[in-house]
């Protein structure tokens, strides 16, 4: 029952099992990025059709009519776009931070970020997890084939350092999701739903920088790993960070009781005094408090058994 | 449903692939699951059952010592065979025959095959649960080259004979059968031992008799020709040369089962046997085919074989008793044949034709004889009247006649009790058989005859005859039945022979020893007075200790045994006050115990174990003895006037007399003095304190040693320390017996408890020695002492005082220079002085840490640290870590590590509980226990 939420969210036991035992995979999200200046996923969508304003291939009159489209339908015209006038959406320039000052703080929130865990997994295109970490982007190689490689980072939705990577449109979700009958016949596997599966099956997820304007993306997500049985509806081992002001308190109680259908418990904390900037402050805090343990054998070898589960 | 291998089963492989508790962990996951055999491709694929994965020995810590390690696919090989064979899956079947073959040609890098016992075994099982119609006869022939490892000759033949065996011989197909041979041929196969004409067989004997035992019987029945080949040819190799070939009798004296059989004998054993029982089944199944066998071994060139052949024809009468017809003649009468014969004749001659009976005894009368015996018309009668004793009172007149006449007249001739054999060993043991029983010892005693009878028995055959010693021992068994009876015959017993003047003596002490329980009816005051003067009467003549006595080879009591009886008889009568002989006679026996002290025989020399000569020797009977007697005589001084100054007086003489013969001799009473030295302090402290160098005296170093080792098992008391302080007794003691561990160690202990006492100082002179020479072996010594009382209720200032001692130690130690191990690991265990740990504990416990499983203290070590643990976790955590450094555990004892893990989680040290689970994760329960703590869900 929350009753206030405070700057820092309180952290649970399972999390710090999990942190020890090297069992939490932060899956990061816009959110983390923005603290940078780097657009959020509706204003990346803008940028996408802003560009073809600026090189004359869209009018500010058809913009102002698209502008009020979903985010996937923005970008599906940007990319139609861009195949018709053979003119190449320059992402990594969209994604880049907004000033020095925001650079230097995204990086020290990526810096407090890394303590929590070697691999992470991300929906965001950006290269701001890459340092010093194996970068998974490509279709082929997000599966488990590259589970256990050591500091990786899998870009779930692809990443700036292949455009063709990336999944913006309605298409290439229902591509990258498809479930394995659909994808690969009765007999076949879509590797990145194994992926997926065995990463919410054999791990501890921890969601940051997710909006609540986002939860449609992290749905499709939390829906593709798979349903819980019966029994399993009620263990959390996952979480969620979320920010609320103090006044929303009724609405962190609603979306306590909504995540915890998908077996993920919500960690609020307050934006009372920063904003969305406290989300730096909780990432520090909680680099801090839950570092990452040595590798432990026996959680390899627990983890070999949910392998054949 | 359809089994799909997907990208999460590539990673599990890939996992297994990783390293070997992995790999071995992925089997064990794998054979959980329905599926486990749709992974065999993959893991065949991904290499995971190449032979150059498959583990030779390994080197172990010992030098020259080896281990042989499990390989870890080996249980899902077996598993996926299994499954084969019930489903009757030859696809399957063939790729685990393909990893079997080419496994079992893995050569190391220097070409010399791969050995490993349990690849070997797990080999030979899986062969025996895939279709036998796949297993072909070169898979048979890997068995060679399994058998010929280095470190085991049973596991591979136990699994075959419980698998592929039973398997094999069930099968329809001859071709089977024939594999079933090949096992055979290979298992039996001889390996030249140590002499030229030593055998052994490449399987350990007792599996190979199992083996052949269980199947020789169906071998016989299916394949009789091929397996009787197998065997023949194996008995030719051992029995076709040397001695063995016209002396098999020597190695096998019977070729049924029989005591004469030697069991060291197996290699002959195994292959007789296995021809014996395969022909008798054989003969059984079919006597058609096999009688041309028998026939052939009959009338073979080896002798052996002809012996079995002979047995079969006897016990398969019935099929084969015609082959006899053609093979009576002098020949078959030689004396290789004669048990196998022999027994032939006794079961069959009575069945015989009348013209096949008058062969068999034309055979014996021309029996051959060699030439170059001596007396050969004696030997031939010998052995003619051997063969007929088989036929007497067969109804033959003939045979019954000519038995008779030649054990008859002037050059008659006997018959052995076992003359079917050529020789015939059995034994026996204990004292034998007593001519009188004990009622009729009773009667003779009740008739006052009793001493007549004893002194009329003479021994005549100490083998099977009864004994003098027997006699003795019954009575000193009926003695106590009656002992009044006895003791009004015991003056006549002053006549008897000296053995059984022992033996009352001796059957009466067991009855006063008996009446401590049950006092009974007897006046034992009556009685003690009889006992004393029967004694008195026994050894007080000269005569008596004159006497010569002849060594006895049958252990029969004589006079030397007299006077030791006669000490621990007065000793039982004063040793204890509730249980003694009267005041009155205290004067009587005193005359007793110094004739004992004055002609007891004496060691003539020191011993290296002086209380172990002193207690046993006649004279040191006679001392302890003494002292019995005069710290009784004191005790009842201290009752009736309350001191015992006056009784002393009356004894000290004899101890100054005793006393003053220990210069280079009298070592029972050095020896004995210093075990009693505490009750010397009773008996007289001035005297004591006097005396104290002349018992200990330096200048005679034999009395000396003989004294320190009595010291060894004397109480200890603050005044005999300080007594032997003061008379430099201790520190001669600790410079001569430096490095002779026993009696060094008890010495120190002494110091040490001096220590605890308050009696001695870290910087006494003693203490001083052993830290500035860093004498490891004393200061363990110490260390263990201080442990070895910590049951005991020590006084706080006692236990800092072991704690200073720790302190010094380390110091010691730390100064280097000399190995410390024992001395470490012996100091981890005074943990249990440890109520907490502090800065200055740890200090202590930290050096100590990682030896603790030197002595194999780590046990002990790891208990305390859970017993601290709830104090300072973080403490106990750096010290386990250091103990696990040095030392892997094998189990967790008591569970006590698990209870460290449980501490460290509930005093919120998740990690460092964790942590230690992975590391000790190997020890049961450990998995269990890091899934308990790692588990901490929450639900809504």
């Amino acid at each position: 029952m929350i009753d206030q939420i405070d700057p820092f969210p309180k952290i649970p036991d399972a999390l710090r099992v999990a942190a020890t035992t090297r069992q939490l995979v932060p899956f990061v999200g816009a959110g983390v990025s923005q603290l940078g200046g780097c657009p959020g996923w509706d204003e990346f969508a803008n940028r996408t059709l802003k560009f073809f304003v600026t090189q004359g291939k869209l009018s500010h009159a058809a913009l102002d009519q698209i502008m009020g489209l979903t985010s996937r339908i923005k970008l599906s015209v940007a990319l139609g776009l861009e195949a018709r006038h053979d003119l190449p959406i320059k992402f990594a320039e969209l994604l880049s931070p907004s000033s020095e000052d925001r650079k230097i703080l995204c990086d020290r929130v990526y810096e407090n970020l890394g303590r929590l865990a070697k691999t992470f997994v991300t929906t965001n295109y950006d290269e701001w997890l890459d340092r010093a970490r194996v970068p998974f982007y490509r279709d082929e190689d997000l599966c488990m084939r590259n589970f256990d490689v050591p500091n990786a980072v899998f870009h779930i939705h692809g990443s700036v350092l292949d455009s063709s990577s990336m999944v913006r449109t309605t298409d290439e979700y229902l591509v990258r999701y498809a479930s394995h009958k659909i994808a690969r016949g009765s007999d076949g596997e879509n590797p990145f739903l194994t992926l997926l599966e065995k990463l919410f099956e054999l791990k501890t997820v921890l969601f940051i920088g997710y909006s609540l304007s986002e939860l449609e993306v992290l749905e499709y997500v939390l829906q593709k790993k798979g349903a819980p049985s019966k029994g399993e509806q009620f263990e959390q081992k996952h979480f969620i960070l979320q920010g609320f002001f103090s006044h929303q308190v009724d609405l962190a109680r609603s979306l306590k009781e909504y995540f915890a259908t998908f077996g993920v418990q919500l960690l609020p904390y307050s934006r009372d005094e920063h904003d969305w900037d406290q989300l730096a402050h909780v990432i520090e805090y909680l680099g801090r408090e839950l570092p990452a343990g040595k590798p432990l054998a026996l959680a390899t070898l627990r983890e070999m058994e949910g392998l054949l589960e | 449903m359809t089994f799909l291998f997907t990208s999460q089963h590539e990673l599990f492989i890939k996992r297994m692939l990783e390293n070997e508790e992995q790999e071995k962990k992925g089997y064990e996951i794998l054979l959980t699951k329905e599926y486990f055999a749709e992974f065999f491709d993959h893991l065949l694929a991904a290499g995971l059952f190449d032979e150059n994965r498959t583990p030779g020995p390994q080197p172990a810590t010992a030098p020259g010592s080896f281990w042989i390690p499990y390989w870890a696919p080996l249980d899902y090989l077996e598993a996926c065979a299994r499954l084969a064979g019930e489903k009757s899956d030859a696809v399957l079947a063939n790729k685990i025959l393909g990893v079997v073959r080419a496994c079992s040609t893995a050569n190391d890098s220097d070409g010399i095959p791969r050995h490993n016992y349990h690849t070997a075994r797990k080999f030979a099982e899986i062969l025996g649960l895939l279709p036998t119609p796949l297993v072909q006869i070169n898979d048979i022939d890997f068995i060679q080259r399994w058998l010929s490892d280095p470190y085991d000759r049973g596991l591979v033949c136990i699994a075959l004979d419980k698998g592929l065996m039973n398997g094999l011989l069930n099968s329809t197909a001859p071709e089977d059968w024939s594999k079933a041979v090949r096992i055979l041929y290979h298992c039996t196969e001889l390996v030249k031992g140590d002499g030229d004409d030593q055998y052994r067989t490449i399987v350990d004997d007792y599996w190979l008799k199992e083996l052949i035992d269980n199947h020789s019987s169906k071998l016989g029945e299916k394949a009789g020709s091929l397996i009787t080949a197998v065997f023949k040819e194996r008995l030719l190799q051992i029995f076709g040369a040397g001695t063995r070939k016209n002396h098999g009798y020597l190695f096998r004296p019977a070729i049924e089962d029989h005591p004469q059989n030697k069991a060291w004998h197996g290699p002959e054993d195994r292959c007789v046997e296995g021809l014996r029982d395969v022909l008798l089944s054989w003969t059984s199944a079919n006597p058609t085919t096999a009688k041309d066998a028998v026939k052939s071994l009959l009338h073979g060139e080896l002798e052996i074989a002809r012996r079995v052949a002979i047995h079969v024809v006897n016990h398969r009468w019935g099929h084969l008793k015609e082959l006899l017809e053609g093979a009576i003649d002098p020949e078959l009468f030689q004396s290789g044949h004669l048990h196998e014969l022999y027994q032939l004749l006794i079961a069959h001659f009575q069945e015989m034709e009348p013209g096949q009976q008058a062969l068999v005894l034309d055979a014996i009368n021309q029996v051959s004889i060699p030439e170059t015996t001596d007396n050969p018309g004696r030997v031939r009668r010998i052995v003619q009247r051997k063969w007929l004793s088989a036929l007497q009172g067969k109804g033959n007149e003939r045979a019954d006649q000519w038995f008779a006449e030649l054990g008859q007249g002037e050059d008659a001739v006997g018959v052995s009790s076992h003359p079917d054999f050529h020789s015939y060993m059995e034994s026996s043991w204990g004292e034998g058989p007593s001519i009188y029983q004990p009622e009729e010892l009773l009667a003779f005693a009740q008739s006052g005859t009793i001493v007549d009878v004893l002194n009329d028995f003479t021994q005549t055959d100490r083998w099977n005859g009864p004994t003098t010693r027997a006699l003795v021992s019954t009575l000193e068994a009926v003695v106590p039945q009656d002992t009044e009876l006895f003791i009004k015959c015991l003056p006549s017993f002053l006549h008897a022979k000296r053995p059984y003047q022992y033996g009352i003596l001796n059957g009466l002490k067991q009855a006063w020893e008996n009446s401590a329980k049950d006092p009974g009816k007897l006046d034992w005051e009556f009685a003690w007075s009889a006992i004393l003067g029967f004694v008195f009467k026994l050894i007080s003549p000269e005569s008596f200790w004159a006497e010569h006595v002849e060594p006895d080879a049958d252990f029969c009591p004589s006079r030397d045994w007299i006077p030791p009886v006669v000490a621990d008889f007065l000793r039982a009568g004063t040793r204890d006050d509730a249980h003694a002989y009267p005041l009155a006679l205290f004067s009587s026996a005193l005359v007793l115990i110094e004739i004992l002290l004055a002609n007891a025989e004496a060691s003539p020399s020191p011993s290296e174990d002086p209380m172990n000569m002193a207690i046993n020797s006649p004279k040191g009977k006679a001392v302890e003895a003494l002292f019995s007697h005069a710290l009784r005589q004191c005790r009842v001084s201290d009752q009736v006037s309350g001191g015992h100054v006056e009784s002393w007086t009356s004894l000290q003489p004899i101890f100054d007399k005793e006393l003053d013969k220990t210069k280079g001799q009298n070592f029972e009473f050095s020896t004995l003095a210093a075990a009693y030295l505490s009750n010397l302090q009773y008996l007289s402290e001035p005297w004591l304190a006097k005396r104290i160098r002349q018992i200990f005296p330096i200048e005679f170093p034999d009395n000396f040693n003989s004294a320190i080792g009595g010291l060894a098992y004397s109480e200890a008391t603050k005044v005999t320390y300080r007594m032997l302080i003061d008379a430099g007794v201790i520190d001669a003691a600790l410079r001569q017996y430096d490095g002779k561990t026993k009696l060094e160690e008890r010495l120190i202990e002494r110091v040490a408890l001096a220590y605890l006492w308050g009696d001695e100082e870290l910087d006494s002179p003693r203490f001083s020695w052993w830290f500035e020479h860093s004498d490891m072996d004393a200061l363990t010594t110490a260390s263990h002492f201080f442990w070895s009382v910590s049951k005991h209720q020590l006084k706080e200032e006692q236990v800092t005082r072991i704690m200073q001692f720790w302190q010094r130690c380390i110091e010691v130690v730390q100064r280097g220079g000399v190995p410390a191990d024992q001395l470490l690991s012996s100091l981890s265990r005074l943990t249990c002085y440890v109520g907490a740990i502090g800065t200055n504990e740890e200090a202590l416990l930290t050096p100590v840490a990682p030896y603790a499983h030197v002595g194999y203290n780590a046990d002990w070590f790891i208990e305390e640290l859970e017993r601290l643990a709830d104090g300072n976790p973080h403490a106990v955590s750096r010290l386990l870590n250091f103990v696990l450094d040095a030392h892997e555990p094998i189990f967790d004892f008591e569970d006590r590590l698990k209870s460290i893990a449980r501490k460290f989680a509930e005093h919120q040290m998740r990690d460092e509980a964790l942590q230690l689970i992975d590391r000790l994760r190997r020890l049961k329960g450990m998995a269990e226990l890091f899934d308990e703590l790692s588990t901490a869900r929450q639900s809504l």
